[in-house]
């Protein structure tokens, strides 16, 4: 008999964790709706932000500036963020000569403006440590697949997919630059581009085992293989790369004090990008780049902060925060006293994570408890110490767990 | 007495287990062919490329199969246990309640761990030969969850066969299929690599379940 209890509790156990992760799930399924994300950018015209954003009552977009208020018509739109709707104002022939006294040149605009997104699900995701490095001086306008991948563990081996053999010849000559380079092995990371769908190909910015950032390019089959000066206190944490059409840059390197730098092409020189308070592993950011200012995005949680930097210095123009209503949700209150989740935004593992709610649930907990009591008085049943602390703890998972399965 | 209770279940389930058995390499030929034939027309460094940086996983039309024997092995074990209540008779050997259902359970696991012990190796076999070991890691860490799925429903499914209320055979199906979905929360290959030692557990922690039904069915509960 005592076996028999034993394992009426593990079915008790096992149907409280379903609830617990369930309950609240179904709850957010009826429940939840869509953030507001209002498109904000700094209008080089109108030298403040301008938004887009739906309004509820008139039920149409609003284009504002949101400094004076003044709410424009779309194609007056166009004309106050000219650099966003270049293309727009190219093709109608409105795009001006000159914004406050600087000369636009539309191959400029072109070749300046890049939209740049990373979110924590780029970091935080399983990866397969293979990395196509391409020829990246191949005299050819389409860059070609090498037809062959490399991995880094104690060494660097290219290998052949066609045979799935590694590559001897190829691999030692590569391997004799990283030893001179004094490359650590095993890489931490290996960012870059492995898209044939690119102007031109910058290879691969590394991080090695010292928390060295390398620059890995093949040019004329040979290694390329740069050693990156990090300013004192940088921890690199997370490298994307991106090949801008002006070839200003290489990469953003997000160091361990949550700052953003990108590597400059002026000798791999770092230069950092001020962002509002931003964590990699939670939050998201988006940089709308354009000749005169970027729009530095960040959304988390708590929000929308975008800061407008001057393009040339990075220095911060203007700067606005829209703040989201947390409005905390009374199931978690008063009825659910916990949640568990095995799926988040922010990452691409499955990972068990518990999410707590308030103190008021344990007047909740109680109240069941005493209920329970009653009914097992009522079924004739022996009060079993488990069930009652089980209640106490775990409220309305346990109580429905316990109700059905432990009769 | 035990190896004539293995031999009962052996009886039983002998060819359930060649079907499911030929049932999974049959499938595993038709992805093999599947796959041959994108070698041929794209070349496998354009597969290495999808697999890599396209986060795709080439198996995925294997992920419902091992819960499918599972159940089915389950119903082909414990479905004429419970015919007529015939599980009375095995209860009435001179052995340990517990020791009867343990083994028949045991049996009913081993089986099925040897059926897929040799579907991977197959898979492993074929993975070795076209794809390097770090997409070959990616796959068992993307398969294993959707194995152990297959014992997860085994286990579950006997605890449903065995429970003799009605009424709670319901509440255990829900348990089960909720339950289920633990292992197919996302198709994104490797999403288990942290937590696949915890997946394991899932089976063994449910396997008891179906003792503790076997006992209710002892002091008589029924409908």
């Amino acid at each position: 008999m005592k076996n028999r209890y034993s394992i009426n509790y593990l079915i008790v156990i096992l149907g409280t964790l379903l609830l617990a992760w369930l309950l609240p799930k179904s709850y957010h399924l009826v429940t939840d709706t869509a953030s507001k994300n209002i498109f904000t950018y700094y209008s080089s015209v109108d030298k403040a932000f301008c938004t887009i954003d739906f309004d509820d009552k008139e039920e149409r977009l609003i284009r504002k500036n949101m400094n004076t208020n003044r709410v424009y018509s779309e194609s007056e739109f166009d004309s106050i963020l000219p650099m966003f709707y270049s293309r727009q104002l190219m093709a109608d022939g409105r795009m001006p000569k000159s914004i406050h006294g600087k000369l636009i040149n539309p191959r400029e605009v072109n070749s300046k403006k890049f939209f740049f997104k990373v979110n924590p699900t780029d970091k935080n995701k399983p990866h397969i440590g293979l990395y196509t490095l391409f020829e990246s001086m191949s005299g050819r306008v389409r860059i070609e697949m090498p037809g062959d991948v490399f991995r880094l563990n104690s060494k660097i081996e290219f290998i052949n997919p066609e045979t799935n053999r590694v590559n001897e010849e190829k691999s030692q000559c590569f391997n004799k630059i990283f030893e001179k380079r004094g490359f650590r092995f095993p890489a931490k990371m290996a960012a870059g581009n492995p898209s044939t769908r690119k102007a031109y190909d910058e290879g691969y910015f590394i991080i090695d085992n010292d928390d060295q950032i390398f620059h890995l390019k093949m040019v004329n089959a040979m290694p390329f293989l740069r050693k990156v000066s990090l300013p004192a206190g940088v921890v690199p944490e997370y490298i994307a790369t991106m090949e801008p059409d002006d070839r200003s840059f290489y990469a953003f390197v997000f160091d361990t004090n949550k700052r953003l730098y990108i590597i400059t092409t002026e000798a791999y020189k770092l230069q950092e990008i001020p962002t509002s308070a931003f964590d990699i592993n939670k939050d998201q950011l988006l940089i709308m780049a354009n000749p005169l200012f970027w729009n530095v995005n960040v959304i988390s949680s708590k929000g929308k902060t975008v800061l407008a930097l001057n393009a040339d210095t990075k220095q911060v123009v203007d700067e606005v925060t829209f703040k989201q209503d947390i409005t905390e949700s009374a199931y978690s209150k008063f009825i659910l006293p916990f949640a568990v989740g095995f799926t988040n935004a922010n990452t691409k593992y499955i990972k068990p994570m518990v999410y707590f709610g308030s103190y008021w649930v344990l007047l909740t907990n109680l109240l069941l408890t005493l209920v329970f009591v009653f009914i097992t008085r009522y079924r004739k049943q022996k009060i079993q110490l488990f069930s009652v602390v089980w209640i106490a703890i775990t409220g309305i998972y346990g109580f429905i767990a316990n109700i059905i399965f432990n009769r | 007495m035990i190896r004539a209770l293995l031999f009962k279940e052996w009886k039983k389930t002998k060819w359930f287990a060649i079907g499911a058995f030929i049932a999974g390499v049959i499938l595993l030929t038709y992805l093999f062919l599947k796959l041959g034939r994108s070698f041929r027309m794209v070349g496998l460094e354009h597969l290495w490329d999808v697999i890599v940086n396209r986060d795709q996983f080439l198996f995925r039309d294997l992920k419902f199969f091992p819960p499918a024997v599972g159940f089915c092995l389950a119903l082909a074990q414990f479905v004429p246990e419970m015919v007529q209540k015939r599980i009375k008779l095995s209860l009435h050997l001179p052995l340990s309640n517990r020791k009867i259902v343990f083994t028949m359970l045991g049996f009913g696991m081993t089986l099925l761990m040897i059926i897929f012990a040799m579907h991977l190796l197959i898979l492993l076999t074929f993975s070795g030969i076209y794809f390097p070991v770090e997409i070959t890691a990616s796959m068992i860490y993307t398969l294993l969850p959707w194995y152990i799925a297959g014992l997860a429903a085994y286990a579950m499914m006997s605890w449903i066969c065995l429970e003799p209320s009605w009424k709670r055979r319901i509440f255990n199906t829900l348990i089960m299929f909720a339950s289920l979905q633990l292992f197919y929360l996302t198709d994104f290959p490797g999403a288990y690599s942290f937590v696949v030692v915890s997946v394991v557990i899932i089976p063994f922690y449910v396997l008891p379940f179906g003792y503790f039904s076997v006992q209710r069915f002892k002091v008589g509960i029924q409908d």
